[in-house]
C-alpha cells in the first residue's frame, strides 16, 4: 500500500463525505452508529470499572451482626467486632451472606468472588450494541451504493473503497469511543448512585477508568474500522455504476470459525457435567457464557439459512419468499438471531433459577434478597439485550424493505395483495427472533435444569418436574417476550413497508 | 404422472377456467377508459384520456416523456385509481373493487411487463416465473413445470435456474415475458418494456411479447418510445402532455 494511494482515499472520502453531508439518510447512519459505539465505550468501561474495584485496597463489608470484614486482594481477611460480638467466620464469609459496607454495592459487586460475573454480564452486553451498529455499518442504502458506484466509475480501486469506508466510520468511531466516558458516568449515576444501598451496581469511578478510557477508545474505533473494510469488502458495486446485489453465501473461513467456537463450548460444557464442583468449574461457568454467546453469534447466519431452506420447502408463496431473503442475506439477521438465541437461554437459565431457588425452601430474606436482587438485575439486562436486538432487526429489515422497493412494487403489480408482502415481513421477523429464542430458552432451562438435577444427585423429588415446569415457563416468557418484539419491529416497518408497495416504487431506480 | 399436454394444464388438479389453454376472451373491449384524470400534488399527469382496447388488440402508446403514458397505464391496471374518470377492465369498473380485487384481477387476468427491476431479486427465474402461480394457490410442482414451459417459449431456458442479478437485461426482460404470461391473462400491459434493452435484444423482447399475446388472443397494450415497436402494432394512441393528441389504426 502507497502513500499515494491513502491519500487519493483520504482525499476521495473527504469528497464523499462532503457530498453526503446533506444526505439525511447517510446523517441518521452516523447518529445510530455512533450512539450504538457509544454504548459499547459505556459497557465495556462498565466491565473496567467493576473489574478493577477493589485492586488497590483491602474491601470491608459489614455483617448483619456489626462487625466489620476486610478482604485484601490476597484472599486474607481480618475481622473487626464491636466489643460483645463475636460471630463465626463461616457464616458470613463468601457465602453470600455479606451485608455491603458504606459503599453501597450489591454483593455480586461487591464480593471478590462474584465480581467476575459482572464483569462478564457488562462484556456480554456489549454484544447486542456491537451487532447493532455492524447492522448501521452495512447499510448500504441506495444513495450510498450509488455513490459508491460513481466513485468506482471514476477509477476507485476496491481496496480504494475499503479505504473510504473506514474513513467514513473513523471519525465517528473516535466520537463515540471519547463519549463514552461521559455516557459510562451516566450509567454510574443510574446504576452505582440512584438505586438504595447493598443494591448498587458500579462503584464509584476510580482511576482505572481513566487508563481504560483511551484504550477502549481505541478498540471502539478499530473494530469500526475493520468492519466497515468489510462490510466494502462484499463487491456489490460494478463498475456500471448501477450496483447490483448478490448473494453472498456463508464463507467456508465462517464455518470454521463457528465450528471451533461451538467445540470449545461443548468441551466447557462436558467439562462443567463431569465435575460441576471442581476447581475448574468456577471458571468455566464465567467463561462459558462469553463462549456461548460468541457461538450463538457465530452460528446465527447458519441457523438463518437453515431456516430459511425450511421455509423454502413448505412452498406457499409467503413461506418461499420469506425463506429466499433469509437465505439471501442471512449475516445481519443471523447476528441478531444469535444475540436473541442468547437472550433466551438466559431467560431459560434464570427461570430455572427462580424456580429452583422457590423450591429449595429458601426462606431467609437476606438469601432471598440475594438472588431476587441478582434475577432482577439479569432480567433487566436481557431485556435491554432483547430491545437492542429488536432494533437491529428493525434497522436490517427496513433497509431490506427499502432496498427491495421497485421488486416489491413489481410483486404488488404482479398480483399480489399487500397482505401478502406484509406477511412475508412478518415471516421473515419472527424466524429470526421467536424461532432463536424459543430455541435458547430451551436449551438454557433445560442445562440448568439438567445441571442442578446433577448437583442435587437429583435426590430430591421436585428436580424433575421443576425442570420441565422450568423449560415450559422460560419458552412462554422468550418467545412471548420475541413475538413482541417482533411485533413491535413490524408496526414499525408499516411506513416504508406501504411506501414499498406503493406504485410509486415502481419509478425508483 | 403424464406431462401437461398444454401449459394450461396443471397435472393433479382440474385446470382452472382462467389457465385453459386458450382464453376465452371476452368479446369487444377489454379496456374502456374514459375521461380519466391525474395529478402528482401540482403536476397534471393526465388531463381526461379515453382509451378504448378491444380483444385480441395490440395498442402503442407512446408519446414525450412525461406526457403521462406510464400514469396511463398504471390507472389501466388497477394499480393507481385515477383522481376522475372511469377505468372498466374485463368488464369490472376499477374504482367499484377493493385493492385485493384489483390484485386478484391483476394476478389472473392481467400480466404486467416494465422497463426492468421487477423480478424478485432472491428468487431464480423459474420461482420468479412460477410465483403468479403459487400466490393463487396452485401446487408447487405444476407451477415450476408451467414455468419452465414458459421459459423455454421465451427463450430463457438457459437462464431457469439463475439468480437475476446473474441475467443480462435481455434474459431478465425475457424472464418477466414469462412471467407475465404464465397465467394466461386476458391482457398484458408493457411499460417500456425493451427500454433498457439494445437494439437487436429489444426486438427479440418484443417479437417474443407480440407473438406471445398474439397466439393467445390476448390484448396488448405497450408504452413504447420506438417507433418499430408502435409499427408493430394495430393501433398507435399518441399521448401529448396528459390528453391523446392523436390516433392511427395500422392493421
Ligand atoms: N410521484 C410523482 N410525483 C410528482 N410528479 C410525478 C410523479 N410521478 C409522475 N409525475 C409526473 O407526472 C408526469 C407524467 O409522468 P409519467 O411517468 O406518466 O410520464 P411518461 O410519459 O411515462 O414519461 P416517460 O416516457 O419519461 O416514462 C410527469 O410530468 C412526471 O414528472
Ligand atoms: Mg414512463
Amino acid at each position: 500500500m502507497t502513500r499515494g494511494a491513502a491519500a487519493r482515499a483520504r482525499s476521495a472520502a473527504a469528497v464523499v463525505a462532503r457530498s453526503v453531508g446533506g444526505d439525511p439518510a447517510e446523517r441518521r447512519r452516523r447518529r445510530l452508529l455512533g450512539a450504538a459505539l457509544t454504548c459499547c465505550a459505556a459497557f465495556l468501561l462498565a466491565a473496567v470499572a467493576v473489574a478493577t474495584f477493589g485492586l488497590a485496597g483491602p474491601e470491608c463489608l459489614r455483617t448483619p451482626g456489626g462487625s466489620t470484614v476486610c478482604v485484601d486482594s490476597g484472599g486474607g481477611y481480618t475481622v473487626t467486632s464491636p466489643p460483645g460480638v463475636s460471630e463465626p467466620i463461616d457464616d458470613f464469609s463468601f457465602g453470600g451472606r455479606l451485608v455491603p459496607d458504606t459503599s453501597g454495592l450489591a454483593p455480586y459487586v461487591g464480593e471478590s468472588g462474584l465480581r467476575p460475573g459482572v464483569v462478564v454480564a457488562a462484556l456480554l452486553l456489549v454484544v447486542p450494541f456491537a451487532v447493532f451498529a455492524l447492522q448501521v455499518v452495512r447499510l448500504g442504502s441506495a444513495a450510498r451504493e450509488r455513490r459508491l458506484a460513481a466513485l468506482r466509475l471514476q477509477g476507485a480501486t476496491s481496496a480504494d473503497l475499503r479505504r473510504i469506508a473506514a474513513a467514513e466510520v473513523r471519525g465517528t468511531g473516535l466520537v463515540a469511543g471519547v463519549a463514552g466516558l461521559p455516557a459510562y458516568l451516566g450509567l454510574w449515576l443510574l446504576l452505582g448512585v440512584l438505586p438504595p444501598s447493598g443494591w448498587r451496581l458500579l462503584p464509584t469511578p476510580a482511576a482505572a477508568l481513566v487508563v481504560g478510557w483511551p484504550v477502549v477508545a481505541v478498540l471502539v474505533v478499530v473494530a469500526a474500522v475493520l468492519a466497515a473494510r468489510r462490510a466494502a469488502d462484499v463487491g456489490t458495486v460494478d463498475a456500471l455504476g448501477l450496483s447490483r446485489r448478490r448473494a453472498r453465501p456463508l464463507s467456508r473461513s465462517s464455518a470454521t470459525t463457528t465450528a471451533v467456537i461451538l467445540g470449545v463450548l461443548v468441551l466447557g460444557l462436558v467439562l462443567l457435567f463431569l465435575a460441576p464442583n471442581g476447581a475448574a468449574a468456577g471458571v468455566v461457568v464465567l467463561v462459558l457464557p462469553l463462549v456461548f454467546v460468541a457461538a450463538a453469534v457465530a452460528a446465527g447466519p447458519w441457523i438463518v439459512v437453515a431456516v430459511g431452506r425450511r421455509h423454502v420447502r413448505r412452498g406457499n408463496p409467503v413461506a418461499v419468499l420469506a425463506g429466499r431473503r433469509l437465505i439471501a442475506d442471512p449475516r445481519t439477521p443471523g447476528r441478531v438471531a444469535g444475540v436473541l438465541l442468547a437472550v433466551g437461554l438466559a431467560v431459560g437459565f434464570a427461570v430455572s433459577d427462580v424456580i429452583g431457588i422457590f423450591l429449595s425452601g429458601r426462606t431467609d430474606p437476606y438469601d432471598l434478597a440475594f438472588f431476587g436482587g441478582g434475577i432482577l438485575t439479569a432480567l433487566a439486562a436481557i431485556g435491554l439485550a432483547a430491545v437492542v436486538a429488536a432494533l437491529s432487526l428493525v434497522v436490517g429489515a427496513s433497509e431490506q424493505v427499502l432496498d427491495a422497493r421497485r421488486p416489491t412494487a413489481a410483486l404488488v403489480a404482479l398480483g399480489a395483495e399487500p397482505a401478502t408482502v406484509v406477511r412475508v415481513v412478518r415471516t421473515q421477523l419472527r424466524s429470526v427472533s421467536v424461532l432463536p429464542a424459543v430455541g435458547g430458552a430451551v436449551v438454557g432451562a433445560t442445562l440448568l435444569g439438567g445441571w442442578f438435577a446433577v448437583a442435587e444427585g437429583g435426590g430430591r423429588a421436585w428436580v424433575v418436574p421443576a425442570a420441565l415446569g422450568a423449560v415450559v415457563v422460560a419458552v412462554l416468557v422468550a418467545g412471548g417476550a420475541a413475538a413482541l418484539g417482533a411485533a413491535g419491529a413490524q408496526r414499525l416497518l408499516r411506513r416504508p413497508l406501504a411506501e414499498a408497495m406503493s406504485v410509486e416504487s415502481l419509478r425508483t431506480a | 404422472m403424464t406431462p401437461p399436454s398444454t401449459p394450461g394444464d396443471l397435472p393433479g388438479t382440474p385446470p382452472p377456467d382462467h389457465l385453459a389453454a386458450t382464453v376465452p376472451v371476452p368479446a369487444g373491449a377489454v379496456l374502456e377508459a374514459h375521461g380519466v384524470q391525474h395529478a402528482y400534488r401540482r403536476t397534471v399527469a393526465l388531463r381526461g384520456v379515453d382509451l378504448r382496447v378491444d380483444a385480441g388488440e395490440v395498442v402503442a402508446v407512446t408519446g414525450p416523456s412525461g406526457c403521462g403514458k406510464s400514469t396511463l397505464l398504471h390507472a389501466a391496471a388497477g394499480l393507481l385509481v385515477p383522481q376522475a374518470g372511469t377505468v372498466t377492465l374485463l368488464g369490472r369498473d376499477l374504482a367499484r373493487l377493493t385493492e385485493d380485487e384489483r390484485a386478484l384481477l391483476r394476478r389472473r387476468e392481467v400480466g404486467i411487463v416494465l422497463q426492468f427491476g421487477q423480478l424478485v431479486p432472491e428468487l431464480t427465474a423459474v420461482d420468479n416465473v412460477a410465483l403468479p402461480l403459487l400466490l393463487d394457490g396452485h401446487p408447487a410442482d405444476g407451477a415450476r413445470r408451467l414455468a419452465l414451459d414458459w421459459l423455454e417459449r421465451c427463450g430463457a431456458e438457459d437462464v431457469a435456474a439463475t439468480m437475476p442479478s446473474d441475467m443480462s437485461g435481455g434474459e431478465a426482460q425475457r424472464v418477466a415475458v414469462a412471467r407475465a404470461l404464465v397465467t394466461g391473462p386476458s391482457v398484458v400491459f408493457a411499460d417500456e418494456p425493451t427500454g433498457s434493452l439494445d437494439t437487436l435484444a429489444g426486438r427479440q423482447v418484443l417479437g417474443l411479447l407480440v407473438a406471445a399475446v398474439r397466439e393467445r388472443g390476448a390484448s396488448l397494450v405497450i408504452v413504447t418510445h420506438d417507433n418499430t415497436v408502435a409499427a408493430r402494432s394495430d393501433r398507435e394512441v399518441r399521448l401529448v402532455d396528459g390528453t391523446v393528441a392523436s390516433e392511427a389504426v395500422l392493421r
